[in-house]
């Protein structure tokens, strides 16, 4: 079949009533945790899954893909309107967008933001639907040492762009990889680092950690400080950006995209690293720099449109290669596992419907959010007012049932709580917590490829730097660990030279 | 204070390495052509120690880059606390009663007067038991209200 035709496939599965309906439903729903602070995609997505049991996997997909890209559209509603980032993928929003809002202009930012979110989150559909079926055909070749490099390669790149500590990073990959291994083992499927607990024969579950990681350790680190939101007063009129605002920042919307493209479909990569690349790019290049940071509607329109096109093409790693790239996709990954459907190269083959349906979905998706957002930005708006007190015990009592609902059980309540104490712990200690999530769940198969590999080599750990693809990938992630040591050689060197 | 907190944090990390590295050698290593359960666990512990160790001595000479301070802890350890009787309780009282005396403590530490308080929070309670246990279909434990809600 050809592209059209698959397409063509997809649009017909996104369209029936029904994942219309979810479809609406993750937009929406991830367009309002995106503009509340307290409950980010993970710990949504997380939250989701039990519901996602009784439902159609393509439909269930399509629902948690939504609230994802959904909440990168809701996150700038209060980076400008109230100088508080909803994600962290629109911090750099602030800079500008917060800005223009105290000069007026806040209507034009929220159109921006919008717009561009659109124009970007379609044309990384597009990239996504040219590139994922190429790299799936050539993914088809790899074995198990070239999966366990393609693993290795992803936890590095989660470690080297998560924080600014590669070793904190590392710590937290490894303790993941650690704690993956408690359960059934593999080899000869007896009880591993269990202590006896009947619950835990299944290892950790995910919806609690992340739900304790995510939305706990939130609500404490906020219970720190004292209720402060200014809400910016201002008539939100003349939504739609002038053709001054457009000739001033198409160019920052068609590099956005591209930008946060590419950025996202490295695994590791994501939303938040291309929006603040976007935003430096710009300011490079712009002939008025200075204007950056005191209300440019280009300091908007590129982050904005970055974040939103990462989103989007951070699927391409997990629907062609089966590796996650961040928390978020994480999670939809779990979900996948969790209907019995493997993500990587086979998927496009033995799930043609969900592979073109997901692609479908996106593109509906964004005509969806642009279609709601903007009319909707005074709902929104309404929604932000809601004093924080009552959003933060809202949040508590989502992440409860969600927690209780897996099992019936207090003891998953107990472990999510346990999770939300360490997780507010480890992020006084800035200890990313990403590179542990996707440690944990691509533990089991990095531990699995490691032995096949091996055992299918006679026990030569040379097996992965003789197979090319494997080297390649090899060198790639030693190349990524080894550019901290080099900068800070290269730094010693430069103030040495200059005295 | 922060240099010691690090220091606390390293030995923590250092601890769960060594203790999984420990639980995989009797668990039996075996070699890479027959790996055995404790294969992957030993590397990995063998990995965190190092680690943890770098950590540690980095964390000796104040080098374990940026932390953020803590605020008042007040706010974040009584939640916790109430977290905690909240699990204990949750199955003997019910969700309703459990979740309206968290969701009591909650409201004042976020400094909620206490008209406010008392019956938000049992409207949080009864209207997330509505909508999560009789409209979504939801298990959540009934407890002392068992019978009559």
């Amino acid at each position: 079949m050809g592209f059209l035709e698959n397409l063509g496939t997809g649009f017909a599965v996104a369209l029936s009533p029904w994942n219309l309906l979810y479809c609406a439903v993750g937009a929406i729903l991830g367009t309002a945790i995106g503009v509340l602070p307290g409950l980010g995609p993970p710990a949504t997505i997380a939250l989701l899954l039990p519901v996602t049991f009784k439902i159609d996997p393509v439909s269930a997909v399509i629902m948690l893909a939504g609230i994802f890209y959904g909440a990168m559209y809701g996150g700038s509603t209060t980076s400008i309107l109230l100088n508080i980032p909803g994600e962290a993928a629109s911090v750099v929003t602030c800079l500008d967008g917060y800005k223009m809002a105290r000069q007026g202009r806040a209507g034009p930012a929220l159109g921006i933001s919008a717009l561009g979110s659109f124009i970007a989150g379609t044309l990384s559909v597009f990239g996504v639907s040219i590139v994922a079926p190429s790299l799936a055909s050539f993914a088809l070749k790899f074995g198990p040492p070239e999966y366990c490099s393609l693993v290795v390669l992803g936890l590095m790149m989660a470690v080297y762009l998560s924080e600014e500590s590669v070793l904190k990073g590392l710590m937290m990959g490894a303790l993941g990889l650690l704690l993956g291994t408690v359960g059934i083992d593999p080899v000869v499927g007896g009880e591993r680092f269990t202590f006896g607990v009947a619950r835990l024969t299944d290892g950790f579950d995910f919806v609690v950690m992340v739900m304790g990681l995510f939305g706990i350790s939130e609500i404490l680190s906020n219970l720190e400080v004292p209720e402060s939101r200014d809400i910016f007063k201002t008539a939100l009129k003349g939504l739609l950006p002038t053709r001054e605002d457009w000739r001033q920042c198409w160019g920052s919307v068609l590099r956005g995209s591209f930008l946060g493209f590419f950025i996202g479909v490295l695994p590791g990569g994501g939303a938040i690293i291309s929006s603040f690349a976007a935003y430096a790019v710009e300011k490079r290049l712009s002939t008025h720099p200075e204007r950056f940071g005191k209300g440019t509607i280009e300091g908007v329109a590129a982050p904005e449109s970055a974040n939103n096109a990462a989103s989007t093409s951070s699927f391409i790693p997990l629907l062609t290669l089966g590796v996650p790239g961040n928390a978020s996709i994480a999670m939809i990954f779990v979900a996948l596992m969790i209907h019995g459907i493997r993500p990587g190269p086979l998927l496009l083959q033995e799930h043609p419907d969900l592979f073109w349906g997901v692609i479908a979905s996106m593109y509906i998706g964004n005509a969806l959010l642009l279609g709601l957002n903007l009319p909707l930005i005074s709902f929104w708006v309404r929604l932000i007012k809601v004093p924080y007190r009552y959003l933060a015990v809202l949040v508590v009592i989502v992440c409860i049932i969600g927690a209780y609902s897996v099992n019936n059980s207090a003891f998953d309540v107990g472990m999510m709580v346990a999770f939300g104490v360490v997780g507010y712990l480890l992020r006084k200690f800035s200890f990313p917590a990403a590179p542990f999530i996707l440690a944990m769940i691509l533990g089991p198969v990095l531990e699995r490829t490691l032995q096949q590999s091996l055992i299918g080599s006679g026990g030569d750990p040379m097996t992965f730097l003789n197979r090319p693809i494997s080297a390649a990938l090899l060198l790639a992630a030693g190349l990524l660990m080894l550019t901290p040591v080099a900068k800070r050689i290269w730094k010693s060197r430069r103030v040495l030279q200059h005295g | 204070m922060r240099k010691s907190g690090q220091i606390v944090v390293g030995v923590c990390f250092l601890g769960i390495g060594i203790g999984f590295a420990i639980g995989a050698i009797h668990l039996q290593i075996g070699r890479p052509t027959e790996p055995q359960p404790g294969f992957f666990p030993f590397l990995d512990g063998v990995t965190l120690i190092i680690l943890s160790a770098i950590f540690l001595f980095q964390a000796l000479g104040g080098r374990t880059g940026e932390t953020h301070a803590f605020g008042k802890l007040r706010g974040p350890a009584i939640v916790v606390l109430g977290l905690i009787l909240y699990v204990a309780s949750l199955e003997t009282l019910g969700y309703i009663i459990a979740t309206a005396l968290l969701s009591a403590v909650m409201l004042w530490v976020l400094e909620t007067r206490l008209r406010v308080l008392v019956p938000v929070s049992f409207l949080l309670a009864i209207g997330s038991y509505n909508l999560f246990a009789r409209l979504l279909g939801v298990t959540l434990p009934g407890g002392l209200l068992a019978k009559i809600w």
